[in-house]
């Protein structure tokens, strides 16, 4: 007989503990999966929201006077190259998600009213090379506006039909209305940073750079502080400008994504533990009540490799359609179930089979090594000696 | 002519929490091909520690067992196996059949196992017709000839058998016995535990256990010279 005939014949024979060390770790890697791919996702969504908290490091230029800057709510005229940009690509700075902008402060006139706004030409937001991300900020339609809340306002526009702005001399057709964010913006109007060039006419100028810092590797590196080290980056790039770090923001945005790793890596190892205790306890108890087969066998003359076979054959085949329905489902409900619980990255949330591959492989593995475990352990001892003592 | 079971000053005790319980003491004895050996003796007195120690199944307390003359318990894990799945056929007393496999998958699943052999076997055994069925399907008479078949397909040269005919009927039983004496005069060494005097008339020496030693059946307050139960002339 080969061991596959035999193996089949028990696990028919004893088909209800069959069924339960399949349910069992079906519901472990069910649950290991859901919550590995879950804490994926809340990564991804504690990430998008502290980025949308805002850029941390802002580069201008180093004749910008900072009274002047902060006193006027972080607007200065100082202006310096936009070539800057692509220096600090080149040199892959530890920072992503550039962000050029120039304004200025302006009159803008709809109908009959006139305001003063500040007036924005922003870029799409540039990632560094090698660290693609989904854009901060996407790139505003040419020849239109986006119009902040207190200037529409001022201006009596409309959220629906809201018409156009002329600012310096020129007609915009407006995008849309912004809702009101509580910062500067509702106080600005936003348009193409080439439009705003050749509306200022100060083509390849801006006035500052946004951009969020990646500094965790060159601190972890160096040890010296995120400031620091961007600074150094910067100094090494150019002496036009200088960098001004948001600290709080900063911080903030470091903490909880650190906070989130930690979290969610102790939470990882804690299912993992769970997994492999609760696969091996079951797999464990399964095999040491099977000793006095262990002596049949050995009284027949099968050696440790056939029996061990024998008993990590049937773990093998049950622990298999258990980890395939577990890590399927838990895949599945997941994705259903991030789906509506992360607003900002639900929309994009893709199961990951590899983590899930893992998981069913880990559990497999573990079942296996449990089950033959007790076999190989008592397979040198004489058969009298096990009969009777199926645990 | 090598003994095909040899054992030298075979001892083995049992160690309670309040007494050591003396079972074997220096036994000495050899079987040889052809040889049908049986021993006897009330319950507990040690017949199935007797077989299961010479049969390589459990470690004694003290002595030697050789099986065609290899030292069973100084062997590798390895060379005992291949005496267990070769040279030596063991009937349990508790006859440990495999509980989801049939009849005929018990029998077939020893090692070197002629397919063919073990359904001629079973049919000689009067199973023909249940082959395909479990053990728990059978009574326990049924069982026991399953488990000699086990224990004889691969035609062993030392065919260890506790109480083959403990739950057999009178019929049964000579039939198990003359399948037995044909084992033995095709040159297989049978060592037999068992009470039913049937087996008298087949066994060529007949042992008795008494006091933790061997004895020539019916002389029983004297025990046997050495030589006449390791050269067979005890009878």
């Amino acid at each position: 007989m080969n061991w596959l005939q035999i193996v089949t014949a028990e696990i028919g024979h004893r088909w209800k503990t069959s069924m339960l060390m399949v349910t069992v770790v079906a519901a472990v890697t069910f649950g290991v999966t859901f919550f590995a791919l879950d804490v994926q996702g809340y990564q991804k969504e504690v990430s998008r929201n502290v980025r949308d908290l805002g850029s941390n490091i802002v580069i201008v230029p180093s004749t910008l006077d900072p009274v002047e800057y902060y006193n006027q709510g972080g607007f200065s005229q100082a202006i310096m190259s936009q070539t800057l940009v692509q220096e600090l690509l080149d040199d892959r700075m530890s920072l992503n998600h550039l962000i050029p902008i120039l304004e200025k402060n302006v009159p803008v006139t709809a109908d009959d009213l006139t305001t003063n706004a500040r007036v924005v030409g922003i870029a799409k937001s540039i990632p560094m090379p090698g660290r693609p991300k989904a854009p901060m900020q996407e790139a505003i339609i040419r020849n239109k506006i986006q119009v902040g809340s207190a200037i529409a306002k001022q201006l009596k526009l409309e959220r629906e039909n809201a018409g156009a702005v002329t600012i310096a001399g020129k007609s915009f057709e407006i995008e849309r209305v912004n809702r009101s964010t509580g910062t500067w913006q509702d106080a600005a109007i936003l348009m193409d940073l080439g439009q705003a060039q050749l509306l200022f006419e100060l083509p390849g100028k801006i006035s500052r750079i946004e951009a969020l810092e990646c500094t965790d590797q060159e601190c972890a590196a160096t040890g010296k502080t995120s400031l620091a080290v961007l600074e150094e980056e910067l100094g090494a790039v150019t002496k036009e400008a200088v960098l001004l770090r948001r600290q709080s923001m900063a911080d903030a945005r470091t903490r909880v994504r650190d906070l989130s790793v930690a979290n969610s890596d102790l939470l990882q190892n804690v299912l993992w533990t769970l997994l492999a205790v609760s696969v091996a306890c079951f797999a464990l108890t399964n095999a040491i009540g099977r000793l006095s087969e262990v002596a049949i066998l050995l009284s027949l003359g099968y050696g440790r490799l056939r029996i061990v076979t024998l008993f990590g054959g049937r773990i093998a085949v049950l622990s298999i359609f258990g980890s395939v329905a577990g890590c399927v489902l838990g895949s599945l409900f997941v994705a259903m179930w991030c789906t509506g619980l992360l607003i900002s990255t639900g929309s994009k949330f893709s199961i990951d089979w590899g983590t899930s591959c893992w998981v069913g492989l880990i559990a497999v593995l573990v079942s296996i090594l449990a089950g033959s475990l007790p076999a190989f352990w008592v397979v040198g001892k004489p058969p009298a000696s096990l009969l009777g003592k199926d645990g | 002519m090598v003994p095909i079971l040899e054992t030298v000053r075979l001892g083995h005790h049992f160690l309670t929490r309040y007494a050591c319980l003396e079972v074997l003491d220096s036994i000495d004895l050899r079987i040889y091909p052809g040889q049908w050996v049986t021993v006897k003796g009330p319950s507990g007195s040690g017949k199935s520690t007797l077989l299961l120690d010479s049969g390589g199944m459990q470690l004694p307390t003290s002595g030697q067992v050789f099986i065609d003359g290899i030292d069973v318990y100084a062997a590798s894990m390895q060379v005992r196996n291949n005496l267990r799945g070769t040279k030596i056929g063991y009937l349990f007393q508790t006859l440990e059949l495999i509980p989801y496999l049939t009849v005929l998958q018990n029998v077939q699943m020893v090692t070197n196992c002629d397919h063919e052999m073990a359904k001629t076997l079973l049919q000689r055994l009067g199973l023909a017709d249940r082959m395909a069925h479990k053990p728990n399907c059978l009574s326990h008479g049924q069982r026991q000839r399953v488990a000699l078949a086990r224990a004889m397909v691969k035609i062993p040269s030392l065919l260890v058998a506790d109480e083959p005919t403990g739950n057999l009927d009178l019929e049964t039983s000579q039939l198990v016995y003359e399948i037995l004496k044909q084992y033995v005069e095709e040159g297989g060494a049978l060592l037999l535990a068992t009470h039913d005097p049937l087996a008298d008339g087949f066994s060529d020496r007949i042992l008795e256990i008494k006091n933790s030693r061997l004895l020539q059946w019916g002389e029983a307050t004297q025990s046997v010279p050495k030589h006449d139960l390791v050269d067979g002339e005890g009878m």
